[in-house]
């Protein structure tokens, strides 16, 4: 009977295990960002989307690890149904972050010098939405009667995120850019977008699980 | 005393169908590993049937006084109702198969004590609604606590966990205090078993049919009612529990499916379910009149088989 503590105990160290890498992924993105912006595709910045791809996929290795624990008929089943479709959700962010690095790297575009702040502030928010969620993740583990008031930061930041994509979408369509040049740095708005969207998934998700345990 | 083997026949069947009302949830979701599950189980029925099995035997014999001919009789008679209720994919109570049983011997002897039987229907009635009402009350309570310790999803887990195991104990422990009288009621008296010797042999037999014979039972039933989640399974369990705890000290055996179906509609009234299965309670409606009529019907047959035939004497 002690070993199905212990593989709760194993769960909850590999999950805060996971929590921490994610965090270094999304710290890493979000310095890598902020060197483009400034300093445009150097070698640094190549370099430190190589470590956030490493970081992601670090991430991806422990959450299948966590996967095949939570399957090993650690936790009640559900418990373990909501852990796996939370973890689903949450790995989507670093994810996302992954592809606008990626995206970044290959396109190298050269911002027009009046929209890098916008551009910035959206990477700006979009990190902070990530951190909201990351603390609705500490809250539903630590203190789970706040979980649903902390989720709620995630969709303002995800609105704010809207708002500001569209309105980079908007003049980077009226600029003298060509059209092409046009739908690349689109493309790539609406990427960094996604970060919020998915942590906005990740937060609905969270609200579920702490939800469903208030009886 | 080789009638004493239907006895011991009707308690293994008894152990492995009923083990499934208490550990079904947990087994057949893999909440609780089966192992843990029937050790747990066979223990507890064991103390509950020699700590507080007693009272039931005692109601049993002021039922209707039986020899020991007459005791096999109504164990194998009890034991196939049993089993062809079992075939019939109906509820099965096998208080009330050998309470049909004992009440036709104690007709056809002249030994009926009706104002026993009257205790006896009463309880019947009162399992199912008792259940129900426990489930309701508890299911506020424990929740309200649960509630108010603010528990994070790693430890609502595990308090969770805890309950199924201790309300599973609990539920055993009730099932061998309670069932004890079913299985070797009819065997103490004069010149039979001691109520101990009852006591001792029905909870073995019983703990026998759960280490033997009750995984694909527990399957079974749990899997047709793991749909609740574990905080409801835990509710169910220990609402049944408390119901058949509760006859156990008034000494009258009651069947622990019929507790279990009764939380069940509690928790579902609480919960606001609409879809109350009315095929459920009309189920157990016919098998609250089925049971103890075909018991008495089987008794009646076989007691003029036997008494005509000059199979058996002394009965």
């Amino acid at each position: 009977m002690a070993l199905f503590w212990k593989k709760q105990a194993d769960v909850r160290k590999m999950i805060d295990k996971y929590l921490e890498t994610v965090d270094l992924c999304m710290q890493l993105f979000n310095q890598s960002m902020m060197r483009f912006l400034n300093t445009g595709c150097t070698q640094e910045f190549t370099r430190e989307v190589e470590e956030t791809h490493k970081l992601e996929s670090i991430a991806d290795d422990l959450r299948r690890k966590i996967q095949m624990t939570l399957y090993g008929k650690a936790l009640l089943p559900d418990s373990r149904g909501d852990l796996l479709t939370l973890l689903e959700f949450y790995d989507k962010i670093p994810g996302a972050a992954e592809d606008v690095l990626f995206l970044t790297k290959v396109l190298c575009l050269d911002f027009h010098e009046d929209m890098i702040e916008d551009l910035q502030k959206l990477v700006g928010v979009n990190v902070e939405a990530y951190r909201m969620v990351r603390e609705s993740m500490n809250s539903l583990f630590e203190n789970p009667s706040e979980t649903l008031y902390q989720t709620r930061g995630v969709d303002a930041k995800e609105s704010e995120s809207d708002r500001l994509e569209r309105s980079l979408i908007e003049r980077i369509f009226k600029s003298d850019m060509d059209t092409g040049e046009k739908m690349l740095f689109k493309e790539l708005v609406q990427l960094i977008g996604k970060i919020s969207d998915r942590a906005e998934n990740a937060a609905d998700r969270i609200g579920i699980v702490a939800i469903k345990r208030q009886i | 005393m080789w009638q004493l083997a239907s006895g011991i026949f009707l308690g293994w069947s008894l152990g492995a169908n009923d083990a499934a009302n208490i550990f079904g949830t947990a087994v057949a979701s893999r909440m609780i590993r089966f192992l843990t599950a029937v050790i747990v189980c066979a223990v507890f029925v064991l103390l509950g049937a020699l700590l507080q099995g007693q009272a039931g035997i005692a109601t049993y014999r002021a039922l209707s006084g039986v020899s020991i001919n007459s005791a096999f009789l109504v164990a194998l008679c009890s034991a196939l109702t049993v089993t062809f209720m079992t075939y019939l994919k109906l509820p099965v109570s096998t208080s009330q198969a050998v309470v049909g049983s004992l009440v036709c011997m104690g007709l056809t002897q002249g030994r009926f004590n009706g104002e026993i039987l009257g205790k006896v229907v009463i309880c019947w009635v009162g399992t199912p609604v008792g259940g129900m009402i426990f489930a309701i009350i508890i299911y506020f309570l424990i929740g309200k606590f649960m509630n108010r310790l603010n528990l994070n999803l790693f430890q609502h887990d595990a308090y969770l966990r805890w309950g199924l195991m201790i309300g599973g104990a609990y539920g055993a422990y009730a099932l061998g205090a309670n069932n004890v009288a079913n299985v070797t009621g009819v065997f103490a008296g004069p010149e039979m078993l001691t109520p101990f010797e009852a006591c001792l042999i029905g909870g073995l037999s019983i703990g026998l049919g759960v280490c033997t014979y009750s995984k694909q039972v527990m399957i079974t039933m749990g899997r047709k009612i793991v749909k609740l989640d574990a905080y409801t399974a835990f509710i169910v369990i220990l609402a049944g529990a408390i119901t058949v705890h509760i006859f156990a000290g008034i000494g009258v055996p009651v069947s622990t499916s019929q507790a279990s179906v009764g939380g069940i509609l509690g928790v579902g009234l609480v919960k606001g379910v609409r879809t109350i299965k009315m095929k459920k309670l009309y189920q157990i409606l016919y098998a609250w009149i089925g049971t103890p009529a075909i018991s008495f019907v089987l008794t009646f047959l076989f007691y003029f088989l036997f008494t005509k035939s000059g199979l058996m004497t002394g009965l």
